[in-house]
C-alpha cells in the first residue's frame, strides 16, 4: 500500500509532489521531486551538483532529483538520531557515476529544511588537484593555506546559511588576533568573522578554521545543529597533490590547513550534528581506483580517522528506478528517438548502460 | 523470429566460408572491391529480415553470397544509416570513436538548443512547430543541402567549359555531407566542431545558412552555363 502525506497529489507515476525531503520515505523510492530555482540558487550556486547533471537540469527546464534508497536510508537515520550522543559519520560509497553526489545534494536540501547549519564541501579534489595558489601558512608551521578557495568557500557557506545565521545570531567564544591591529573579539557575531575572511584572502583559511571551531562549540552547547556534507572526502588522504614547494617536492593534502580544519570537524568528539561524507574512486589519482569500497579509498589514515562509520552503498538503478528515469527523460522530451521509447529500446538501454546512472545519461544524451 | 534464428536458416551463412577461397585478382566493376560483382550487401535490420521471411524473399536469397558484416552495422534502436555514413566522412585517420563523439555531441547540442526554444514557447501551437528530434533535423537538413545538378569540366576547342550535368543520388548526398563538414570546420578558436555542426544543421533545416547558400550558388552557376549543356554529348 502506498502512503503519502494528506496534501500530496499524484500526477505521474515517476514523480512525487512531496517537495520536502524530511518527509521522503521508502514509498517515494524511484520518484522525482523538483527543487525550486530559489532553493537551487541558495544551496548549489557554489557547487554540489555534478557539472553535466546541472547542465542537463537547466536544459530540461527544472532541477528534479530522484529519491533513491541511499538518501531515504540517510533521511530515516537523521530523523531518528539521538542528538545528545556523539555525531554519527555516514560514508556513501559506490562506483563513479552511481549517484553519490546527487544523494548528497538531496541530504543537503534535507538539512536546509530541517534548520541545520550546513557545512558543505562540494568537491574536495578541487582543493587538492586544481588549487588556484597555495601559500605557506603564517600561523601553522609547515602547513599550506588556500587563500582563494577559502574565500570562495566562505561565500558558499554564507549563501547556503544566510537566513539561518541571521536567525541564530551565533557569537564567537574566543578572541582571534589576525595581526597587530586586526582582531575579532569574544562575543562578536560569527557573520563578522565570515565577512573578514571574505574580504581578506590572507586570513581566509584561518577564518575557515576558526568558523568550524566555533560551529563545533555552538553545537556542543546546543545553540545550533550542524550538518557536515563533504563530497570526495578520500581526497584529503590522497598520495598526491598539484602543490609543490620551492624544491619541487609535492605537498600532501594532509599538510593543508583546510584539511586539518575539516578533519577536526569530522571527528566524533562533539554532538548535536551529523556528518555525511562520500568516497569516490575518481577523487584519487588513477593508481588508487581499483576498488570503490571505503576502506580502500580512505586508506589506513582515513579509515582510522573515520572509524566507526556507517557505510551506505549507492548502487546502480533498480528496475523501477531505471524505468522511472526513462519516463522522466521521455516526459521532458530528452529521449527523442521513437524506437528507443519502446520496450525493446528500454531493454537495450538497460543492457548497454548496465543500469549505471552516468552511463545511461551519456547514452541518452545524443538521441 | 530472432536474428540468429534467421541467420542459421540461410545457407549463405555457411556459404561464405566456401566463397572466400574464390576471391582472386579478377577485374571487377569496382576496382577496389574484394568481392565479385554478384555478392550482395547484407540486410541487418530485424524488421527488414522479418519482412523478407514473411514475403518469401528469404527463400530466393538462400544461396546468394553476402558480404561480411561491417563493424558499424548493428540492430540498436539508435542506429541510423545516414548518420553512420556521415560519421565515416567526419572521421580522419581512422579515429572512429572521435568522429562518433563529435557527431553525437552535435546531436546533443541540437537537442539543447531546440529544447531551450521549446520551453520558452508559450502556446501549444508554437511548441508543435519546434522539431526536437536531432535525427529528423539531420535528415531534413541534408535534403535541403543536396544539389540537383552538378558542373563538370568539358574541353571543347582548347577551352574548358563548366557544363551542367545530372547528378546521382549518391553524389548529391556526398556533396551535401562534404559541404556540411567543411563549413563546420571553419571556425573561431573557441567554437568547436560539434557546436558549429549543430548550428549549421539547424540553419540548413530551416533552409538558410552557408551550406544551403553554396547549393544555391551551384544551381545559379548551372543556370548561367545552361548554354553549354549540349557539350555533354559532343
Amino acid at each position: 500500500m502506498i502512503r503519502f502525506s494528506p496534501t500530496e497529489t499524484i500526477t505521474n507515476t515517476f514523480r512525487t509532489n512531496e517537495l520536502d525531503p524530511i518527509n521522503h520515505r521508502k514509498d517515494h523510492d524511484g520518484r522525482f521531486y523538483s527543487i525550486s530555482q530559489s532553493v537551487k540558487k541558495q544551496l548549489f550556486s557554489g557547487g554540489g551538483l555534478p557539472k553535466e547533471y546541472k547542465e542537463l537540469s537547466e536544459t530540461l527546464n527544472g532541477l528534479s532529483i530522484m529519491v533513491r534508497k541511499p538518501a531515504i536510508e540517510l533521511i530515516t537515520y537523521l530523523n531518528k538520531t539521538n542528538f545528545d550522543a556523539p555525531v554519527n559519520r555516514y560514508v556513501l560509497y559506490g562506483k563513479t557515476g552511481s549517484g553519490k553526489s546527487v544523494s548528497l545534494a538531496h541530504i543537503l536540501h534535507y538539512g536546509s529544511n530541517a534548520g541545520m547549519v550546513l557545512v558543505h564541501v562540494p568537491w574536495v579534489p578541487n582543493w587538492v588537484r586544481f588549487p588556484k595558489g597555495c601559500t605557506p601558512s603564517v600561523i601553522h608551521p609547515n602547513k599550506y593555506d588556500h587563500p582563494i578557495e577559502s574565500v570562495e568557500w566562505l561565500r558558499h557557506f554564507s549563501t547556503q546559511n544566510g537566513p539561518l545565521m541571521q536567525k541564530l545570531e551565533l557569537k564567537t567564544t574566543e578572541t582571534y588576533a589576525w595581526s597587530k591591529r586586526e582582531m575579532t573579539a569574544v562575543g562578536s557575531p560569527l557573520s563578522e568573522l565570515i565577512d573578514l575572511g571574505m574580504n581578506r584572502a590572507k586570513h581566509a583559511t584561518d577564518c575557515v578554521t576558526a568558523l568550524l571551531c566555533e560551529l563545533k562549540k555552538a553545537a556542543l552547547s546546543k545553540r545550533c545543529r550542524v550538518l557536515v556534507v563533504i563530497d570526495g572526502f578520500n581526497s584529503f588522504f590522497s598520495p598526491k597533490s598539484r602543490v609543490r614547494r620551492e624544491d619541487k617536492s609535492i605537498v600532501l593534502p594532509t599538510e593543508f590547513v583546510l584539511t586539518d580544519a575539516f578533519l577536526s570537524l569530522t571527528r566524533n568528539d562533539w554532538n548535536n550534528g551529523a556528518i555525511v561524507v562520500s568516497v569516490d574512486a575518481s577523487a584519487h589519482p588513477s593508481e588508487l581506483r581499483e576498488s570503490p569500497l571505503p576502506r580502500y579509498q580512505l586508506g589506513k589514515q582515513g579509515f582510522e580517522h573515520l572509524d566507526p562509520f556507517i557505510p551506505i552503498e549507492v548502487p546502480n538503478y533498480s528496475e523501477k528506478e531505471f524505468h522511472s528515469q526513462i519516463d522522466y527523460y521521455v516526459e521532458r522530451n530528452w529521449l527523442q528517438q521513437p524506437k528507443a521509447r519502446t520496450e525493446r529500446g528500454r531493454a537495450e538501454l538497460s543492457f548497454t548502460s548496465g543500469n549505471h546512472p552516468l552511463s545511461l545519461m551519456k547514452l541518452v544524451a545524443p538521441y | 523470429m530472432s536474428l540468429f534464428g534467421v541467420l542459421r536458416k540461410l545457407p549463405s551463412f555457411n556459404a561464405i566460408h566456401c566463397h572466400i577461397n574464390f576471391l582472386g585478382r579478377i577485374a571487377r566493376q569496382q576496382p577496389y572491391s574484394m568481392y565479385q560483382p554478384f555478392v550482395k550487401e547484407p540486410t541487418y535490420s530485424i524488421e527488414k529480415l522479418d519482412q523478407l521471411i514473411e514475403s518469401g524473399e528469404a527463400k530466393k536469397r538462400e544461396f546468394v553470397p553476402v558480404k561480411a558484416a561491417r563493424s558499424d552495422h548493428n540492430v540498436s534502436v539508435f542506429h541510423d544509416e545516414l548518420t553512420s555514413k556521415f560519421i565515416n566522412m567526419v572521421m580522419e585517420k581512422g579515429h572512429k570513436e572521435v568522429a562518433t563523439k563529435l557527431v553525437e555531441t552535435a546531436y546533443m547540442k541540437i537537442k539543447q538548443m531546440q529544447l531551450a526554444k521549446y520551453y520558452k514557447a508559450t502556446t501549444d501551437a508554437e511548441r508543435a512547430e519546434i522539431e526536437l528530434n536531432p535525427i529528423v533535423i539531420f535528415h531534413k537538413a541534408l535534403e535541403n543541402c543536396k544539389p540537383v545538378l552538378q558542373l563538370t569540366p568539358i574541353k571543347r576547342g582548347g577551352a574548358t567549359y563548366q557544363v551542367p550535368i545530372p547528378i546521382t543520388e549518391n553524389r548529391a548526398r556526398f556533396l551535401a555531407m562534404k559541404w556540411m563538414i567543411l563549413e563546420s570546420r571553419e571556425k573561431e578558436r573557441t567554437v568547436h566542431f560539434p557546436e558549429r555542426l549543430a548550428y549549421e544543421l539547424l540553419e540548413a533545416f530551416n533552409n538558410t545558412g552557408k551550406v544551403v547558400k553554396r547549393k544555391q550558388d551551384l544551381h545559379k552557376q548551372c543556370e548561367t552555363n545552361r548554354a553549354y549543356a549540349h557539350y555533354r554529348w559532343g
